[in-house]
């Protein structure tokens, strides 16, 4: 406790002599001349510290982008050196392998439940059992499962009805009855890739890993903002969890893939209840448990992204919420290094890409195009706009060609700075501020379009 | 005008436009969630399902020194199917039921 607050005198200090150098910088004329302005003296000041700001905010994206491309570029590498991306299947005895659970908690899934269940049964592994939990659905759902367990003549699926409680509530209750080894947490809407289970099992040959992150993927590209999300699954999502494998410290095992040994999951006791990120939660356990966490980029998974504006921002309020929840949660580990280890910093990267980079990106907007239109500066919101939109086509371009995706997503990397992360920054930034006001939230699901 | 500047205007009028864009739709966004149907509430405040299902099964010789007691988790009753299967509620296993209608 003494240390936090040696700590927060030490940035105090720090900020407010920043502050005064930029105060003096930034008015040392104006100090020299006899005609002094208040409003001057303080639109400098303001301005000088926010430019001082923003410039050290480019040079840690900068730091950002360079770190997690030479991080997954060095994961990719030591991918091939150690032959990891060999493909695995012909190769096996399949009896060898331990028994996965694959648990598919599912509410008002009906249009994309029989879809989901019929690509299950159909993956490249022998050992595995479904596990359908309907969490009160208040459609078909459930009759459909019914249909389907009927209809399967391998007998793989058994299913659990029970009233809303939430997908952690599912996924806890689905734990309980699982009979494997493993367990594969997934959504009521994802298609995994026939030789994703397979390839993520493989890991578990290391007794310190506890669990492996998919790699996520968009499958209905229909639109310009299906596509955008693509795009932004593979930079900023598949990216950083590669770089993260690195060094087995994923942060966030995402909930459309996330496979576990049985024996984590009760020792970590299951997903809590206390956030609306359950998944980034567990995984922020089972790291500061010790264990590692892993990424297998060809354990794919496809979900169904929102199409429309509105289930987008409903989807990304609820993610920034729980993200911050979780965090605040682990917030212990923020200021205890020798503890926490390399996981330190792990938290402290959550940190900056949930709070810091929406209020410093969206703060960017706004002081440029303010000193655009009073000042008449409006090249420097262009330059602005051009690095960044730089820094994204360098690391869309590596991530579309390490993960062999489809060339035209390039074309999106304009639109997707220009649109589309300024709408989800300020999304982000209203959901912070709701989330530190404590305003209420709920669920929020999204309707499903039964493309998957 | 040289080119930077038009590209520069034209960023100005987008960038503008986008965040006008971003605080409508949030504001939307909102208007849609209040009108809509209130969901179930759970999870953070009234972990009612959970009291009801996940109850934490210890063994009798052990229910005195067990730690579970003192901090009983969800998945503490992993090790008991039997526990689950005695609530109200219905663990169907296809193989089983199903087959026999």
């Amino acid at each position: 406790m003494v240390k936090i607050f040696r700590w927060k005198f030490v940035w105090l200090i720090l900020g407010i002599s920043i502050i005064l150098s930029g105060a003096f910088f930034a008015n040392r004329s104006l100090l020299k001349s006899n005609e002094f302005s208040l409003k001057f003296f303080l639109d400098n000041t303001i301005l000088a510290i926010l430019g001082g700001y923003l410039v050290v905010f480019l040079f840690v994206l900068i730091f950002r982008y360079v770190g997690l491309l030479f991080f997954s570029l060095s994961e990719h590498f030591n991918r091939i050196l150690t032959h990891k991306d060999f493909f695995v299947s012909t190769q096996l005895d399949q009896s060898t392998l331990p028994m996965v659970s694959i648990i598919v908690p599912a509410y008002n899934e009906g249009l994309v439940i029989k879809a989901a269940l019929g690509y299950l049964l159909t993956i490249n592994y022998q050992n595995f059992e479904i596990i359908v939990v309907d969490d009160g659905s208040k459609d078909d759902t459930y009759q459909k499962i019914l249909d389907m367990a009927t209809g399967d003549t391998s007998k793989r699926i058994r299913f659990v009805k029970k009233p809303n409680g939430g997908k952690a509530s599912a996924l806890n209750y689905g734990a309980s009855v699982a009979r494997g080894e493993l367990i594969l947490n997934m959504d009521g809407d994802t298609k995994l890739s026939k030789d994703s289970l397979l390839n993520a099992v493989k890991h578990f040959d290391d007794p310190r890993v506890g669990a492996v992150a998919g790699n996520i993927k968009v499958l209905n590209r229909e639109n310009t903002l299906t596509n955008l999300q693509a795009l932004e699954y593979i930079e900023g999502l598949a990216m950083v969890r590669s770089a993260q494998g690195f060094m087995h410290m994923v942060s966030i095992v995402p909930g459309p893939f996330g496979l576990f040994r049985k024996s984590l999951i009760s020792e970590v006791g299951g997903y809590d209840y206390d956030t609306y990120a359950e998944d980034c939660d567990l995984t922020l356990k089972i790291l500061f448990n010790g264990w590692r966490i892993v990424y297998e980029p060809t354990a794919i998974a496809y979900v169904e992204s929102p199409t429309k504006l509105l289930d987008l921002i409903q989807q990304r309020y609820r993610w920034t919420r729980g993200m911050l929840q979780a965090l605040v949660k682990h917030s212990k580990h923020l200021f205890n290094p020798k503890k926490s280890k390399t996981n330190f910093l792990n938290l402290w990267y959550m940190a900056f890409e949930t709070l810091i980079w929406p209020f410093s990106s969206t703060l960017g907007s706004l002081f440029f195009i303010y000193i655009g239109l009073q000042h008449g500066l409006v090249t420097l919101l262009f330059f602005w706009w051009l690095q960044l939109t730089i820094l994204d086509f360098i690391a869309a371009l590596y991530c579309i060609l390490i993960e062999d995706e489809d060339l035209k997503l390039i074309l999106y990397v304009p639109l997707f700075r220009m649109f589309y992360i300024t709408i989800i920054d300020l999304c982000k930034v209203f959901s912070i501020i709701e989330e530190c006001l404590g305003l209420s939230m709920t669920w929020g699901k999204i309707i499903r379009t039964g493309k998957v | 005008m040289d080119i930077v500047s038009i590209f520069a205007l034209i960023i100005l009028l987008i960038s503008i436009g986008t965040l006008m864009i971003g605080v409508a739709a949030y504001i939307a966004f909102k208007v849609r969630s209040a009108r809509g149907p209130k969901p179930i509430i759970h999870g953070h405040e009234h972990p009612v399902d959970e009291l009801m299902f996940l109850k934490p099964y210890v063994p009798e010789q052990l229910s005195i020194a067990s730690p579970l007691l003192v901090n009983p988790t969800p998945l503490d009753l992993l090790t008991s199917e039997t526990n689950i299967q005695q609530n109200q509620y219905v663990v169907m296993q296809s193989n089983l039921e199903v087959s026999s209608k």
